[in-house]
């Protein structure tokens, strides 16, 4: 069964590939940082608060606007605080009391406490009280003795120092075979666990995080994430086979990918973030101590596809997608992300349910020319700016600070107990649709399903709208158990009846020829001998044939509007009946045209006419069956899938026969010509789409470039 | 021959400098007399700047004494009661360290242009560096002021600009149908005007005000410069230049108004001429300079860029221009005058205030305790649904015309009384139509019986009822208003288009149809032929959002441009004014302002540029005693009793944003962004918060604000003419002000 996050991230892996592609041109990679917004002010929707766009994404991957979530409290600078300007700060980091600042250009580290005020500036000294100067500090962390761990990339050293900025110790390059010889150290990033052991992000490691024991001896690797196998490298894998080694070496590299940055949480799960373009879901994992992710996206076995779901294509910069550069976990447990292209903040739950996603990039309060670091205080978040060398404090409002509460409940399982949080959020934003989980939840362990239901359809949670309906299944089970009974043997009786009734036809029938129109239940029924009786006999009925396409479209609509919701992946009211008929009559046509095509070159026996009358018989198992397993899948829940996938299995296989026998009896070919043939007409039918397509598109470039012509001689 | 020509016209010109410049000689001499007396009591001016000598008096009032400097037009306006001065070059920029350059020469200079060069770069250069110090300015003197001509010699333009002294005011005036440009090879674009009038120094105490949003506060060395400099258009950029990318959220300029406030002396600077092509700088010290400064600059000729072989990968950006300069003939600020208690944003927004009662005729249509509750209905929206699998625009009722006097009886049961009513989207079609010139009703909605039951009881029972209708967007075409034809074109003569944003991405949003702006002359007679229908309806009033927030301009050959279209968009106002009797705008643009009687969403926060210190209401103390107006919708806020605060603090009406039915089906339409506008959710807080404040604000009603302070951080006072003063603590712990203590997110009222 496909799941939500796979759903909505197919089409991502499509552009990211676009960007791979565009790389091997030649074209330099750091191109794809380079900021692309065009600062245009302008007037938005009047109703919005704040200076950037409030928003989620819905189940389909679509941002809609929502209430505002966290607006801009204060923005503080080194000049704001009288402790002079700051100069390239790099990182932060909240103990639990106090920020820290690394303020690496001056070679300090600025303390403020929970309100932002300033507490301390400590400068790095060595044993011989000499200063410590910074050459490229990017990384700050203070344990739970108050000892500060700054990474420095270019002095290719952590500095540990104390809470005074005394130098304890540096860990510098380890010694050890694990390393790959040549191994670049060049420690970015920095934390420690509450047993002391160190963790390091080395610049250009794939390996994972450099791990190191409370002694700093060097332990191994931790977190190692293996290659992502997408299409992409598939693909790739095929063709570096094929191609020279000049050639090859031009390619994408595939190498484990390797973290931006990471944060760890009081119970020593570490969160990590990785930017590549390669896999755009699961960005964002959180890894127990044995270096497992343990972050799902609802289910066990999914995951999130984090930052900007929605992107586009650009000429210059390829498939433009969120950067993903830092995450901080808060103590609630919210995750945020900052997103270094747009200078956006998403905050998700432990579920990956994006809750949030605010911030941009401008020169307002809340936006950021090139953010760099964040961290959480309590519920506020807070983001550092290295351009402009200021922090940003943003608060949340009261409707985050409802879904936050919510949220904890829910994750608690106190379902009841959020139901009021819950309907008060989707009062200040009804586009909210974890509150319709959040609700659906709490009237289901109120024995409410019918209302659940309603909430879960409302939210497109399948999962938990299947788990609801199977108690309300049960439910009325029980209720209407006797007139069930009936059902049950009303259906028993009736085949036996039938039967008799049939034998007794039968028994009529059986010398005299098959009817016109009882012959596509035979050839149905007999595939092996109907299609190739049909043909000696010329019984073919074109009406009939004619009316099994015409089914064929109506049963398609049937099944796409009414299979069973947690199978349902369509929008049902976005339902086109133009795209339903070219997509079923249509390519009945096209199949019909193909077929006569190939097999007039190739012998075939078969006329146009038989042609579409034997392959519309042939359809007809997939016309009748599909009906009742439509019905049927509205009785089931996910854990019967199986029965439902038998289901299908067994109507598509029953058809694919019959085409088979069809057109090999039509054609009268034997049967490896047929599967040939078959081939073949496959291929007919892509090159039709795609001389179509072909057309289609130079129809809009010529347009375009009259239009060109048009506004040059305008403008000349 | 050509040849003889080019000589002859050089031959012109050099007498026609000649001719002009002579006059400044006869200036230097009748007033070589004053200078000598002047010198003496003004040793304040720097030694190596502008020798003190060089300045003659050319105006003179009961207040105040104007100077002018003969040799670079630099001015000083002296106050006669004290020794208050207002420059329009700091005295001893020439020692500030960090300017260089073009923004050391900026300093000097009246004028700062930007022009076009052949290849269509723009350039910039200040009038002292391109005309003073080449000799091309000249001085004549007029009645209480000069007007000075700045010849820029290379680039042949020529800038003829007044500055004369009014009663409490220094008016710059530029002469736009005078300005000629006689180089082929240069476009000018634009001229900004005093760049450093009044500039703040690195000593001095004060700030800017900018009309960003409600208002905000740019403090001088704020040490935020390294954010940039502040950049606003006046009322909007253009709408006519479509745009393809909207990276930025922003409030708009509303008012043209700016001003500086340095120790006890202020300025107020309104643009009085040429607002819609005015845009508003301003720059704190730090990088660029040692000062603080805020100056207008106007568009002469605006440009666009526009790409060619989009979505290719040659794209390429070309930059066009308007066919002919702006078609206003005046661009004029005046710089008003305030010193002492007035020299604050308060007293700006009522020099402001007084400025649009004297010269544009606003009177009060505010009666003492009136203090109305706004409610916003909306009627319906087309939404594209599917019906038997065919994609159909279907009409979804929101709000019928029987719910919206369900709503306003209920309102009325529950002890609100003063109620005024604003409808949208109540016409057949929905808020996405055509020029709504029919005014036809909504069947859906429930058709003629209903709409004369609703308008009925709303005039027996004294609702304000105010039906909007929008008379600039087009969706689609009717007969006499076709989406291209009649639609108002963009520089490159296309229509333009307005399309709507995607939130994450800022693309533009296929999902939905983009609009199309009617072109000013026909939203004159649509306008019209609107005022004609109306009348059969009962209602008093009409609501007209769309002319009062867009102003754009039409770049077609016979088009007009924005400085023109205000004068036709205050002809429609009037003309609507005098068949109805109340007339309400949104969030509107200031030009409205004189005629409205009742202004919704009245902006309570700016763009938050981190330039920016505070925002301050500024707005609303323009408005108050004169206009009734409301806050933005409370229920489209994320914080309730932020925005119960915030009316008491601005003296706002309570707004909210209401529908009765169907909310979930504005999703997948461009109104998704109405997330909260469920009526029975709002009903119990609109009724007790509006029992809670109107004992308050009924109080004051027809009252000006005379002050505004931030007592401390989060507090902030309001005081009334009548000595009411309200003071709002917006701290989440109580505060004690003026030993009374204020309890977190509350109040305190006295003087009542």
């Amino acid at each position: 069964m496909d799941t939500v996050a796979l759903q909505c991230g197919s089409n991502f892996v499509e552009e990211g590939e676009c960007v791979m592609r565009k790389f091997r041109l030649g074209k330099p990679k750091m191109f794809i940082f380079v900021v692309i917004l065009v600062i245009t002010l302008i007037q938005t929707v009047a109703l919005a608060e704040g200076p950037y766009n409030n928003y989620t994404y819905n189940f389909w991957g679509k941002s809609i606007p929502s209430a505002a979530n966290y607006l801009p409290e204060s923005v503080i600078s080194g000049s704001s605080l009288n402790v002079g300007e700051f100069k390239n700060p790099t990182d932060i980091f909240f103990d639990t009391k106090e920020l820290y600042l690394l303020d690496s250009g001056n070679s300090r580290i600025v303390t403020l406490d929970r309100s932002l005020k300033l507490v301390n500036i400590i400068e790095p000294v060595d044993q011989n009280h000499q200063k410590i100067t910074l050459q490229e500090a990017t990384g700050i962390f203070v344990d739970q003795s108050q000892n500060i761990y700054i990474a420095d990339k270019n002095a290719k050293a952590v500095y540990i120092c104390d809470e005074k900025g005394l130098l304890i110790s540096k860990i510098e390059k380890p010694k050890s075979d694990i390393l790959p010889a040549g191994f670049d150290y060049q420690p970015y990033k920095v934390l420690v666990d509450s047993a002391g052991m160190i963790y390091v992000i080395s610049k250009g490691s794939y390996s994972g995080a450099l791990q190191f024991d409370q002694k700093h001896r060097f332990v191994g690797f931790y977190g190692s994430e293996n290659v992502a196998v997408t299409a992409q490298l598939v693909r790739d894998m095929f063709w570096k086979k094929i191609m020279s080694k000049e050639q090859a070496s031009k390619m994408a590299r595939y190498v484990p990918v390797d973290y931006s940055n990471f944060d760890i949480d009081s119970e020593d799960f570490i969160y990590t973030c990785r930017n590549d373009v390669q896999s755009k879901i699961g960005q964002i994992r959180k890894l127990n101590p044995l270096g497992q992710n343990i972050l799902w996206f609802n289910e066990k076995g999914f995951s999130q596809m984090f930052g900007d779901q929605e992107s586009y294509w650009d000429f210059q910069l390829g498939s433009v997608e969120s950067i993903i550069i830092d995450v901080d976990v808060s103590d609630q447990g919210f995750i945020n992300i900052l997103d270094s292209r747009r200078g956006r903040i998403f905050q998700y739950d432990q579920n990956s349910n994006l809750l949030f996603a605010f911030g941009g990039k401008s020169n307002q309060q809340g936006c950021f020319k090139n953010p760099v670091a964040i961290e959480s205080i309590g519920e506020q978040v807070v983001v550092l700016d290295s351009s402009t060398a200021s922090l940003t404090i943003f608060h949340p409002t009261p409707f985050a600070q409802d879904v936050h509460k919510a949220d904890i409940l829910f994750y608690d399982g106190k379902y009841v107990e959020a139901l009021d949080l819950w309907k008060n959020v989707l009062k200040y934003d009804n586009n909210y649709e974890l509150a319709n989980v959040g609700i659906g939840k709490a009237y289901e362990k109120q024995g409410k399903f019918k209302e659940a239901l309603d909430y879960y359809k409302q939210a497109n949670d399948r999962l938990n709208y299947s788990n609801a309906f199977y108690q309300h299944r049960s439910d009325i089970l029980h209720k209407y158990f006797p007139a069930f009974m009936l059902g049950i043997i009303v259906l028993l009786i009736l085949p036996i009846i039938l039967g008799r009734y049939m034998r007794k036809y039968k028994k009529d029938d059986y010398s005299i020829d098959i009817g016109k129109f009882r012959y596509p239940f035979y050839t149905m029924l007999h595939p092996f001998k109907g299609f190739s009786a049909l043909k000696a006999e010329k019984k073919g009925s074109l009406l009939a044939a004619n009316i099994i396409v015409f089914l064929f479209f109506i049963v398609s609509i049937f099944i796409r509007q009414n299979t069973g919701f947690p199978f349902n992946y369509n929008i049902l009211e976005n339902f086109n009946i133009i795209y339903t008929a070219v997509s079923t009559i249509g390519l009945f046509v096209l199949w019909v045209v193909a077929n006569w095509a190939v097999s007039t070159m190739m012998d075939g026996e078969g006329k146009f006419k038989e042609i579409w009358i034997f392959s519309a018989y042939a359809i007809l198992p997939f016309v009748l069956l599909m009906i009742p397993v439509t019905v049927i899948s509205n009785c089931l829940t996910r854990d019967e899938a199986a029965f439902f996938q038998m289901a299908y299995f067994i109507t598509y296989a029953w058809t694919a026969i019959c085409i088979i026998m069809a057109v090999k009896e039509v054609h009268q070919y034997t049967l490896k010509r047929t599967i040939l043939i078959i081939l073949l007409t496959v291929v007919g039918i892509a090159l039709v789409v795609v001389i179509y397509s072909i057309v289609y598109s130079m129809f809009f470039q010529l347009i375009g470039f009259i239009s060109t012509i048009f506004n040059e001689i305008m403008l000349r | 021959m050509r040849m003889l020509w080019r000589h002859l016209s050089l031959v012109f010109l050099a007498i026609f400098i000649i001719f002009i410049a002579f006059p400044v000689n006869t200036l230097t001499e009748t007033n070589s007399a004053n200078n000598s007396t002047s010198s003496d009591d003004s040793s304040a001016i720097s030694k190596n700047t502008n020798a003190i000598d060089d300045f003659v008096k050319v105006a003179e009032n009961s207040g105040f004494v104007m100077k002018v400097n003969k040799k670079d037009a630099a001015f000083i306006v002296s106050s006669k009661n004290n020794n208050h001065e207002w420059t329009s070059t700091p005295a001893g920029y020439e020692e500030d360290k960090k300017a260089a350059g073009i923004v050391k020469m900026t300093m000097a200079s009246q004028l700062l242009i930007k022009y076009a060069d052949k290849s269509a770069n723009i350039n910039v250069t200040t009038s002292k560096v391109a005309s003073v110090n080449k000799g091309g300015m000249s001085i004549t003197e007029i009645e209480n002021g000069v007007r000075v001509n700045y010849k820029f010699t290379k680039e042949g333009f020529e800038i003829p600009v007044e500055y004369t002294l009014e009663n409490d005011s220094v008016k710059a005036d530029i002469l736009v149908d005078k300005i000629k440009e006689r180089n082929a090879k240069y476009l000018l674009c634009s001229i900004g005007l005093l760049p450093y009038m009044g500039a703040g120094g690195i000593e001095d105490e004060g700030y800017m005000f900018v009309p960003d949003g409600c208002g905000a506060i740019i403090n001088f060395n704020n040490n935020k410069s390294i954010y940039g400099d502040y950049q606003q258009y006046v009322y909007d950029r253009d709408a006519a230049i479509s745009i393809s990318v909207k990276g930025t959220v922003a409030k708009s300029a509303r008012m043209p108004v700016f001003g500086i406030k340095n120790g006890d002396k202020a300025f107020a600077a309104v643009i009085t001429s040429g607002a819609p092509r005015a845009i508003l700088n301003a720059s704190v010290s730090g990088l660029k300079s040692s000062y603080n400064n805020i100056y207008s600059e106007f568009i002469y000729r605006d440009n666009d860029s526009i790409s060619v072989k989009e979505k290719s990968w040659d794209s390429k950006q070309i930059r066009i221009f308007e066919n002919h300069p702006t078609q206003i003939s005046h661009y004029t600020v005046k710089y008003f005058i305030l010193e002492n208690d007035q020299a604050n944003y308060a007293g700006m927004a009522l020099r402001y205030q007084k400025y649009l009662a004297e010269e544009h005729g606003m009177q009060s249509s505010v009666e003492n305790d009136d203090y109305p509750f706004y409610v916003n209905l909306f009627g319906g929206v087309q939404r594209l649904e599917h019906v038997l699998g065919f994609p159909v625009k279907k009409e979804v009722p929101l709000t019928k015309y029987s719910d919206a006097t369900d709503i306003i009886k209920e309102l009325k049961e529950k002890g609100i009384d003063d109620l005024v009513l604003k409808y949208d989207a109540w016409m057949q079609g929905g808020p996405d139509n055509s020029i709504p010139v029919d005014l036809k009703l909504d069947k859906a909605l429930g058709g003629k019986s209903e709409f004369s039951k609703m308008t009925d009881y709303m005039s027996e029972n004294g609702v304000k009822t105010f039906l909007d209708v929008n008379v600039t967007d087009m969706y689609k075409s009717r007969w006499g208003y076709n989406r291209n034809f009649d639609a108002t074109k963009s520089i490159d003569k296309s229509p333009s288009i307005q399309y709507k944003f995607k939130l994450s991405t800022y693309q533009q949003n296929k999902e939905y149809d983009p609009l199309f702006l009617l072109k000013p002359n026909k939203v004159q007679s649509a306008a019209a032929e609107i005022g004609k229908k109306v009348e059969k309806y009962n209602i008093a009033g009409l609501s007209v959002t769309s002319i009062g927030q867009k102003i754009y301009s039409n770049f077609a050959v016979k088009g007009f441009d924005r400085g023109k279209v205000e004068q036709v968009w205050e002809d429609i106002i009037k003309k609507l004014k005098s068949k109805n009797k109340y007339i309400m705008f949104e969030e509107p643009n200031s030009y409205t302002i004189p005629y409205a009687t009742n202004i919704t969403s009245a902006p309570t926060e700016s763009s938050k540029f981190a330039i920016e210190d505070k925002e301050v209401p500024f707005y609303q103390m323009v408005l108050h005693g004169f206009v009734s107006y409301s806050l933005p919708p409370i229920n489209m806020s994320s914080d309730y009793r932020k925005c119960i605060l915030q009316a008491l603090e601005t003296g706002s009406s309570l707004n909210f944003l209401w529908v009765a039915e169907n909310i979930e089906k504005l999703q997948n339409t461009p109104y998704d962004y109405m997330y909260s506008v469920q009526y029975n959710d709002w009903m119990e807080d609109a009724v007790n918060s509006y029992k809670e404040v109107s004992g308050i604000l009924k109080s004051v009603a027809k009252q000006k604000i005379i002050a505004h302070e931030t007592i401390a951080e989060g507090v902030v006072r309001t005081t009334y003419e009548n000595g009411v003063k309200i003071t709002v603590n917006y701290n989440d712990q109580p505060v004690k002000a003026d030993n009374t203590v204020i309890e977190a997110k509350s109040y305190d009222v006295s003087g009542r």
